[in-house]
Parts: C-alpha cells; sequence; structure tokens
C-alpha cells in the first residue's frame, strides 16, 4: 500500500462510526487513567515533603532565633498536626480548588504557581517554535543526504547540542548576545512576549533551552527518516518516478513524525519543570526556579503545588500526545 | 512548517534589533542586582538581608549608624535622653516626616510599629534585639518614650537596625498578611513600587523627603527609579554588570573582585569596618570535642592566613580572635597561634596517642568527630581545606554538609561535635549574648556553653550605663572564651561594592551585612 492509500484508508477510518467509537472509548480510557496518577502524584509528593528532615520554622525563623521562637512558629504554621490530619486539610482545601498559603510569605500558592506559570510556557513555547522545526529540517536533510558531507557535519551538530550541557550554553549565548554584541537583554523577563522588551528577553533563553533539545529532535528524525526511506511504500512512491526530495517530505518524513512527536511531547513535561538552569541563568521566573526556591526553603505547600502543577503538565502532554498519535497512525486506532 | 517558522525567526529577529544596545532598559533608573529575593518585606517578620537592604530604603529607623559601624547617629529621633539609671529613653523625633502615602508620621506611628516588634503574638525572631521592653509609648505627637525591666546598652545600636523600621498602622492593618508582599508604607527615602517576586522589587523616590540621617551628604534621594533585580548565577551577574545591564552589586564571587579591579569601567568601594565573621564552634558535651586539650590541638592546627588566602581568593581576613577588632568592646586576646608540631606533643602528652589508621585513641575513645555545614561553597571548602589540618594531627573531622533547606534545622539538634557559620554582627556584646548565653541553648548556643560566669558577665555588660564597666566585662568573658577554645575563627569576610560608571556616589556601608545601606549619594552620571 502506498503512502497515499494508507493515509485515504486511515481518513475513511476516522469518518466511520466504528472508529469514532473506538476512539471516544480510548480517549476516555486515556483520561481516566490520568486521574489515579495526579492522585499518586498528589500522595508520593505530600510524603515526600514530609520525610524531608527540614524545619520549615527553623528556615522562617532565621539563624539567630532562639528556639522557643521556633517552636511558636512551628505551633502557628500547624507544623505540630499529626501527618495524617495534615494530609487530609490538604486534600479538603485541594478538593476546594484551595492550593493553600506559602509557609514562607503567606501568599497564595495558586497566585504564585500562576505568575510562575506563564513565564514557564512563554519560553518552552519559543524554545519549541524555532528549535522543533530547525531540528526536523536538519534531521530531515541529513537523511535526505546521507552519508554525505551535510549529514555528517548535521550529525556532529546533534552530537554536540546534546552532549553540552545547558548552562554552558547559556552562558555562551549570554557571552556572545549579551556581553560582546550589547544586542540582547539576559537579566530577566522583560515583559509578556508581545512587548518589545518581553520578545528581547525571550530570544537568549529561548534559543539556550531550544539549542539542548535540538540534538535529540535532529537525531530521532533523521533515524525515523531513514528508516521510513526504506520501507515498501516509500520503494512504491519512487517507483511510481516521484522525486526523490518528494518522496523524502512526503512519504517519509510523515511517517517518522510518530517517534518525533512522542519525543517532543515528553520534551515539553521537561521543559515546563526542569529547565531549571535556564531559569537561573537568565533569571527567567519560571516554574523550574519556582521549585526549587521553595524546596531549599522547605516551603512545604509551594513545593507541593509546584510538584503537583509540573507532574499534571507531564501527564497531560503525555495525553496529547497519545491523542496525536493516534490522528498520525491508524494502527492504534484498529 | 517553514513559513511558521520564517515567522518566528522573524519575530525573535525583530525582538534581538528592537532590543538594539543596552538592551533596552530603562536608563533612568538604577540597577542593582543581587543574587536572591526576600520571601517578604516586613521589618518584624525577615530577618534576611535581602530583606533589610531594601527596607532600609523604603523605610527609617530611630536611629542611625555611621560608617565606622560604631557610632549612633540621629535617624528619625533628633535626640534622645536616657535616665540615669539607663532604664527610661525619651526619643524626640523629628517634625515633618511623612509617609509615602503623605500622612505625617506621628510618635503613635513609632510606638505602634515597636510594640508590633516585641507583641508575642507577632512570634518575630528578632524582638530580643529591642531589649526587655517595660512599655513603649508615645508622650506627644513628637515624643516617644521607651521604659525598659533592666537596663540595655545596646538599646541606641539596635534601633537603627532594619528590624525596627517605622512602618504605617494604616497599612499594616489593611493589607494584613499581605503587608511587605503587596505593598509597604514607610517613611524611607524610596517608595514602594511594585514586586514580581523573584525576579524584581521596583522603588520609587519618596516625594518631599529629607530627612536623611546625617552620615550622608545629601539628606535627599537622588536617583528617581530604583529597581532591585535578581540574577541568581555568579557570572551572569559579573557579565550584567560589565554590559551595562546592571549599574551596582554587593554580590560579587570572590574569585572575581581581583579581576574587577583591573577592569575599566567598574568600580570597586569597600568598607574595612565591615564584620561579617566565619567560625568553627564545639558542641562541647559531646565526647572529644569536649576534651579542651582536643579543641586546644585543633585551634593550633589551622593555618588561618592560608584559609583566608586560599578559600577566600585574599577577599578575607585572617582572624586571630573571637570578635573583629573594628567591633565596640572588641579585645585583642588572641587564640592559640598555629602550631601543627605544637598541637601533636600536646595530644600525646595528654594521652592522644596516634593508631594505625592515622586517627588518635586515648582510652579507646578515637579522636574523631562529626561536623555539620551547609552545603554551599564557601562551607563546603572552608570544611574540606579544615578536614585536612585536622587530619595532619591525628584528628578525624567527619563532613556532614546540608543543603540550606535542612541546615539551620539540623543546627539546632545535638547529633554533631562542631558546626561551621558565617554571620553579621556590629558589636562585641551583640555576638557574644547571642551564642553564649545559656538562655540561648540549643541555638543560637549551638556550643551548649553552660556558664554562670558568662550570663552573670553579659548580664553586667547589658545592664552597665558607664561604657568602661561595660568594656571591662566583656575583656574578661572574651579572655575567658578564648582560653576556652569553643571556637576557631575561620575569616572576616570582606565587603565589596561594584559598581558601573554610571553610577556615582556608591559607597558600601554594611550594617547588617547591608552594603547601600540607604543610599543617599548615589546618582546616575550624566
Amino acid at each position: 500500500m502506498t503512502g497515499r492509500a494508507r493515509f485515504r484508508n486511515a481518513a475513511a477510518f476516522r469518518t466511520s462510526p466504528r472508529a469514532g467509537t473506538c476512539m471516544k472509548r480510548y480517549v476516555a480510557y486515556r483520561v481516566a487513567v490520568t486521574m489515579p496518577v495526579l492522585l499518586g502524584v498528589l500522595v508520593v509528593g505530600f510524603l515526600l515533603m514530609q520525610v524531608v528532615p527540614s524545619d520549615p520554622a527553623a528556615v522562617r525563623a532565621g539563624p539567630q532565633a532562639s528556639a522557643e521562637v521556633v517552636a511558636a512558629l512551628r505551633e502557628e504554621m500547624g507544623l505540630n498536626r499529626a501527618l495524617p490530619m495534615r494530609f487530609a486539610l490538604y486534600l479538603r482545601q485541594l478538593a476546594r480548588g484551595d492550593l493553600g498559603r506559602s509557609l514562607i510569605n503567606d501568599a497564595p500558592v495558586a497566585t504564585e504557581l500562576g505568575r510562575a506559570i506563564g513565564p514557564s510556557m512563554e519560553l518552552m513555547t519559543a524554545c519549541l517554535l524555532w528549535s522543533v522545526p530547525v531540528a526536523v529540517a536538519l534531521g530531515t536533510f541529513a537523511a535526505y543526504r546521507r552519508n554525505s558531507v551535510f549529514d555528517r557535519a548535521i550529525v556532529m551538530l546533534s552530537i554536540g547540542a546534546a552532549s553540552v550541557p545547558v548552562f554552558f550554553v547559556g552562558l555562551l549565548a549570554i557571552w556572545i548576545g549579551g556581553f560582546w554584541w550589547q544586542l540582547l537583554p539576559f537579566t530577566g523577563r522583560g515583559g509578556p512576549f508581545w512587548t518589545r522588551a518581553g520578545l528581547a528577553s525571550l530570544v537568549l533563553p529561548a534559543f539556550t533551552l531550544g539549542f539542548v533539545l535540538l540534538g535529540a529532535v535532529v537525531r530521532i528524525t533523521r533515524t525515523a527518516v531513514l528508516d521510513a526511506l526504506s520501507s515498501d511504500h516509500v520503494r512504491t512512491a519512487r517507483a511510481k518516478g516521484l522525486s526523490e526530495w518528494s518522496v523524502t517530505l512526503r512519504h517519509a518524513l510523515r511517517n517518522a513524525l510518530i517517534p518525533i512527536v512522542t519525543l517532543v511531547g515528553l520534551q515539553i513535561g521537561y521543559l515546563i519543570g526542569g529547565a531549571v538552569a535556564t531559569e537561573i541563568i537568565f533569571s527567567w521566573p519560571g516554574m523550574g526556579r519556582l521549585a526549587v526556591n521553595a524546596i531549599t526553603s522547605s516551603d512545604l505547600p509551594m513545593a507541593q503545588g509546584a510538584i503537583l502543577v509540573i507532574a499534571a503538565a507531564f501527564v497531560l502532554t503525555n495525553l496529547a500526545v497519545d491523542l496525536l498519535q493516534l490522528l498520525l497512525d491508524p494502527r492504534i486506532r484498529r | 512548517m517553514t513559513r511558521a517558522f520564517t515567522l518566528v525567526l522573524a519575530a525573535l529577529m525583530l525582538g534581538a534589533w528592537g532590543a538594539g544596545p543596552a538592551c533596552g532598559r530603562d536608563r533612568g533608573a538604577l540597577v542593582i542586582l543581587r543574587g536572591s529575593d526576600s520571601d517578604n518585606y516586613d521589618p518584624v517578620r525577615s530577618t534576611a538581608r535581602a530583606s533589610g537592604e531594601v527596607l532600609e530604603m523604603m523605610g527609617d529607623t530611630l536611629t542611625s549608624m555611621d560608617w565606622d559601624l560604631k557610632t549612633v547617629r540621629p535617624g528619625l529621633a533628633q535626640s534622645w535622653d536616657v535616665s540615669p539609671g539607663g532604664l527610661t529613653y525619651v526619643f524626640h523625633l523629628r517634625a515633618g516626616v511623612r509617609f509615602c502615602d503623605g500622612r505625617p508620621m506621628t510618635a503613635e506611628d513609632v510606638a505602634y510599629s515597636l510594640n508590633r516588634l516585641v507583641a508575642p503574638a507577632t512570634h518575630s525572631p528578632v524582638a530580643w534585639r529591642a531589649g526587655p521592653v517595660e512599655t513603649i509609648t508615645a508622650s506627644d505627637p513628637l515624643t516617644v518614650r521607651y521604659q525598659l525591666k533592666r537596663p540595655y546598652g545596646e538599646l541606641l545600636a539596635q534601633l537603627s537596625l532594619f528590624f525596627t523600621t517605622i512602618v504605617d498602622r494604616h497599612a499594616v492593618e489593611t493589607l494584613g498578611r499581605d503587608f511587605g508582599v503587596r505593598g509597604f508604607n514607610g517613611t524611607g527615602p524610596y517608595c514602594w513600587g511594585g514586586w514580581q517576586p523573584r525576579q524584581e522589587l521596583v522603588l520609587h523616590r519618596h516625594r518631599g523627603y529629607d530627612w536623611g540621617p546625617p552620615v550622608y551628604h545629601s539628606p535627599v534621594p537622588q536617583i528617581d527609579t530604583i529597581v532591585w533585580r535578581v540574577i541568581p548565577d555568579d557570572t551572569s551577574r559579573l557579565i550584567a554588570l560589565q554590559s551595562d545591564q546592571g549599574d551596582v552589586s554587593q554580590y560579587m564571587p570572590y574569585y572575581a573582585i581581583d579581576g574587577i579591579a583591573r577592569t575599566s569601567g567598574l568600580h570597586l568601594a569597600g568598607q574595612p569596618a565591615y564584620r561579617f565573621d566565619y567560625i568553627l564552634g564545639f558542641k562541647i558535651t559531646k565526647p572529644v570535642v569536649g576534651d579542651p586539650v582536643i579543641r586546644r590541638a585543633l585551634q593550633m592546627a589551622v593555618d588561618r592566613k592560608a584559609l583566608a588566602s586560599a578559600v577566600f581568593f585574599g577577599q578575607a581576613d585572617a582572624a586571630d580572635d573571637y570578635i573583629n577588632p573594628n567591633a565596640p568592646d572588641a579585645v585583642p586576646v588572641g587564640v592559640a597561634a598555629y602550631d601543627p608540631e605544637g598541637a601533636r606533643r600536646l595530644l600525646e602528652a595528654h594521652g592522644w596517642v596516634l593508631g594505625p589508621d592515622g586517627v588518635r585513641v586515648r582510652d579507646g575513645q578515637r579522636a574523631s568527630f562529626t561536623l555539620y555545614a551547609f552545603s554551599d561553597p564557601t562551607d563546603t571548602i572552608l570544611s574540606e581545606v579544615l578536614q585536612a589540618y585536622f587530619h595532619k594531627v591525628g584528628i578525624e573531622m567527619v563532613v556532614q554538609l546540608w543543603d540550606a533547606t535542612i541546615g539551620w534545622s539540623k543546627l539546632g539538634t545535638q547529633e554533631f561535635g562542631a558546626f561551621i557559620m558565617g554571620y553579621p554582627y556590629f558589636s562585641a556584646h551583640e555576638a557574644l549574648n547571642l551564642f553564649f548565653s545559656s538562655h540561648n541553648i540549643p541555638t543560637p548556643n549551638r556550643m551548649n556553653w553552660r556558664d554562670p560566669e558568662t550570663d552573670r558577665l553579659l548580664a553586667d555588660a547589658s545592664a552597665a550605663v558607664d561604657p568602661a564597666v561595660r568594656r571591662d566585662a566583656l575583656t574578661r568573658l572574651q579572655e575567658k572564651l578564648t582560653q576556652s577554645d569553643l571556637w576557631i575563627p575561620l575569616g572576616r569576610e570582606k565587603l565589596w561594592e561594584v559598581s558601573s560608571d554610571r553610577v556615582q556616589g556608591v559607597r558600601a556601608h554594611g550594617l547588617y551585612g547591608i552594603g547601600l545601606y540607604k543610599g543617599l549619594d548615589m546618582r546616575l552620571s550624566p
């Protein structure tokens, strides 16, 4: 079956009533499965923060506070209550949509998370928007010109990008873009991305974060396109007299998208919560820095809230990837 | 896909082009760079230096501190009277002082702010700094009466610290838990403009402010807008100063200071009177370090000059006493000098013989103890170097580093034999009272030093109205503590304010580790 025919069949399958029911069931199943996962994250996140031998009252009181002051603060912060009671209170709060208040600055956790999630999403989106198209283009071109000088250069670039630590890329970007050319700011978010200052401040962190992602996506694209190029439907397309470029783009790349989507999807979860090094280097006020700050200051409600949001991002991204694969790969729907 | 990519690339290039040289920053604002933010800006709730450095600009205190960090000067109180027994202080306030919202400040506001600090319900970790307060009341709109239960010689100096900042009662009650988080109303040279936690805090010039402390040439703020910007990474902060994305910072890594001194366009302002010391303390109720011979040997095993040079890259002075010689009532007693050979002889003479593994033993007890310290770079290197020094005289120190998350609670336990700590202070009495009073066991008296004579001398010093009496008590105390080898002084950190060509009049102050203090003489270059 040619690639074109497969997609025509897939389109027909999508419109059939049986396929529609299957898809709905699958989607319902995947959504239902995320619930216990999130509940598990809640429980594990809460317990993890409790077993760490830290004392938020001691952190808040500071190094010169007496034992009496620390004890009074512990009582005030509700840390003397039994663990099950604290968990029950936490769940009751969550059920009301309340993530609690920070133990350290008393600010509502939801407000603080709300402040951090926007910049994180902004950084993640900008990173994906430049790095994924570039990586897919490079990977496809490398596969198209396999074993050529271009292929080797792209493979070397991708290995380099995947191997170089993110802080090194960040410092290099700061050195060149910020210090040497004095062209771009690197001292925090200048505002929302639609403002001039905001957009300018987004360039270097988005480049840094995307550069690290680039290597992995180039590699998987090249491999997937090469695999697809050796498949039967591509051979048939060639036999039909289509140009190699057309075969690569329209038949091979389309089939290679499944592993690429899976990889990028997994990276999105990482980009929301795990871009800590980039956020620290560029003073970016995102989720990663918020979570690390909360953990290092024993701010339990804030840390739990951040863990919950990051975990939810992972789970929802995985769900989206699964659903996207459903559209891309007719075999899953059967 | 190609079209989308082209659009994104174009947008990013447009952003880059739009940024242009100097990266589109507000040229009228002074940008101060620092490594971390505070959790809040309420003077009675936060002990962080990051909080204090902003509160010093947003608020005022009854007294101020001169550049020598010893001499108390007028602040909001233009003068004061002290009763002969030292129990009553009457503060005469300046007329014409206003809060940022324009409301006049009165003695009622002063009494409210200080009573709020000492109120048990506040649970302020720094309430002790206000002394044994009986009552604080407003006698008339410009007079405050501060009545003590016992004399407290340090009151005037303590009242210059940011913990005693005078705040607006109405703002405190209106904002409630959000006071110092969503807003602040003080009488300082700069007013709260807005705070994005972990990002930046903006201050605007307090129009009409002309009551700055007499330690400045100008009592009036010179800059319209100040931005306190957080850049957690040391290297990014350094490059930001060099590339005109920041103007002033006191948070430069030790290793960079020499390079900064040689860099054109950057300027260093030091503060020789600064007091921020690192010490290693012994928990004397634990085995091994409970033995005075062991503690003396450990004292003799450390080359403090080499430590200051190697660990702090020369940005600390070697410390031979518990208290910085610049501090009021410091006495040059001198801890035991570096003499590793002498330390070995001392241990041998007291029955600590070298075991087969290089660690000494006496009566089946190995000369081994555990050190708790923080996992920050300074503590880590200090721990490793000290471990090597101690090993050379046959004493094993097991190092346990803790993240800041856990460190302070771990230092409140009885688990360790020694600990490393850095702390700011301004007088011998403040430091010794905090760390050696038996009332402060187990923390901050982490040594478990329980000694009636120490408590008596501290009480004498605290109650002394005559400076000579206080000095005599503190001299005897420093001699006693030094002889007991409870601490190994490790180094006295230096303070540097680094500034770019854009700003003039930068001077390092250093009260409670705060470099810029009120920053009144700072101005942007024309």
